[in-house]
């Protein structure tokens, strides 16, 4: 039995959340909402809690499954039909994340190495440990993900300098209508959180695990869109497509520590990798519960390969990941809304068991 | 994607089904085959992608079907 700490968890679920989330997505934000596009996330955060409470409160009548196990025992044949197109979506994740992270380790820190080198690389180093299971995983995440959230932290203390709250007036110029356009696009990032009660049975993630999950990983994404606004400034944050790397840039410590960015990023990239993992473990435990004779562990490096295959063939450039956002949340609305009321509302234990 | 870059990508995935050869070869037939097919599937896309680059872009094709229907798109 796999032993995964409350801590772990809380961790593994803001990273998710977190990690890829802070790549690009502060721009558009900014782009559409201006000054108030901080307000996106916490709106966001009440849908993706409201659809977490659902989940939570369907695992919870199959105590000690998950809900991929409790779907595929209560309703088999629709059980791993919802699985299959849960499979497709956290394909597209995973897909969408690492071309994401190849296209900015590329422009940002190797401009010379070809695309496909960078994809194998950071392929060869997911494949042993998501092979490893989720224990590994959760382990090298908390590893990764404390360092990571420790240096996001510093970085309102190194920026005093240039922080400026007057980028925040005037605040709801156009009234409500930009804050909820903010929220739109930030919920399909949000909701990846949504990915746990898929791998974790209630005796493991509460609601309670879940939510500081869902707090910490916002938390962490409003005070780094504070910053772009308050530092870098509304116009310019809009401009860029690496907002979070420009504003990580302005930190010059001292003469010698000229490139504080190289530190942050070096420690992000292991962060984003465990996230870019979860997402290869969960395929891999969907495609071995819907096919129970399948290994999990043989299939992880075929399908990684299949995704980074996918991850060139799927985008023609650096830019399309980006502009998938804007109509990313209407493929969300129905994974992150529907099916978890669905399943709230029509999947419950058989009556023998549930008088056992 | 030129030669070379796609005889890289080919050599990594023949890499991974080396060391996994073993375990492939105990493994039963399924899991055999689902992994043969999915090492087969990825080579099909990259080389239809060195041949025909931007012909799968599969999210191209989402973005553009489902514009009608978001509430608004990029200024």
């Amino acid at each position: 039995m796999e032993r995964i700490s409350r801590r772990q968890l809380v961790l593994l679920g803001a990273g998710y959340m977190f990690d890829a989330t802070l790549i690009s997505l502060p721009s558009q934000m900014i782009e559409t909402a201006h000054q108030d596009a901080w307000m996106g996330y916490p709106i966001a955060l009440v849908v993706v809690i409201g659809a977490m409470w659902l989940f939570i409160q369907t695992v919870k009548r199959f105590p000690e499954q998950n809900l991929l196990e409790a779907l595929t025992e209560r309703i088999p044949r629709l059980g791993r039909v919802i699985i299959t197109l849960g499979m497709l979506f956290y394909f597209m994740i995973f897909v969408r994340d690492l071309r994401m992270v190849v296209d900015f380790i590329n422009i940002a820190l190797l401009p010379r190495t070809p695309l496909y080198v960078i994809g194998l690389l950071i392929l060869l180093s997911i494949v042993p440990f998501v092979r490893s299971g989720i224990e590994v995983l959760a382990r090298v995440n908390f590893l990764f993900f404390a360092v990571l959230v420790l240096a996001v932290l510093t970085i309102p203390l190194m920026t005093l300098k240039e922080f400026n709250p007057e980028e925040f007036k005037p605040v709801l110029e156009e009234g409500l209508i930009p804050g909820l356009k903010s929220a739109w696009l930030a919920f399909p990032y949000l909701g990846e959180v949504l990915v746990l009660p898929f791998l974790f049975s209630t005796r493991r993630l509460s609601f309670k695990t879940s939510v500081t999950a869902c707090l910490l990983g916002t938390g962490l994404l409003l005070l780094l869109i504070v910053l772009n606004i308050t530092v870098v400034g509304v116009e310019i944050s809009s401009r860029f497509t690496y907002p979070n790397h420009e504003l990580i840039r302005q930190i010059r410590l001292t003469d010698f520590l000229d490139r504080f960015d190289l530190i942050i990023v070096s420690i992000w990239l292991p962060a984003v990798i465990c996230k870019i993992g979860l997402s290869l473990y969960i395929l891999s435990s969907g495609i071995h519960q819907i096919l129970p004779r399948v290994t999990r562990q043989l299939l992880v490096a075929p399908l990684g390969f299949l995704g980074l295959a996918c991850s060139f063939a799927f985008f023609h450039n650096a830019i399309e990941p980006t502009h998938l956002t804007y109509v990313w949340p209407i493929v969300t609305l129905f994974y992150f809304v529907v099916v978890p009321a669905l399943l709230y509302l029509f999947v419950h234990p058989k009556k023998k068991a549930m008088s056992k | 994607m030129s030669v070379p870059m796609l005889l890289l990508l080919l050599g990594g995935g023949l890499l991974y089904v080396l060391l996994d050869w073993k375990q492939l070869q105990q493994s039963n037939r399924i899991t055999r085959w689902l992994c043969y097919s999915l090492y087969g599937f990825a080579m099909i896309i990259w080389v239809v992608e060195m041949r025909v680059p931007g012909k799968l872009a599969v999210f191209v094709w989402i973005q553009r079907s489902l514009e009608p229907l978001s509430p608004f798109l990029r200024s």
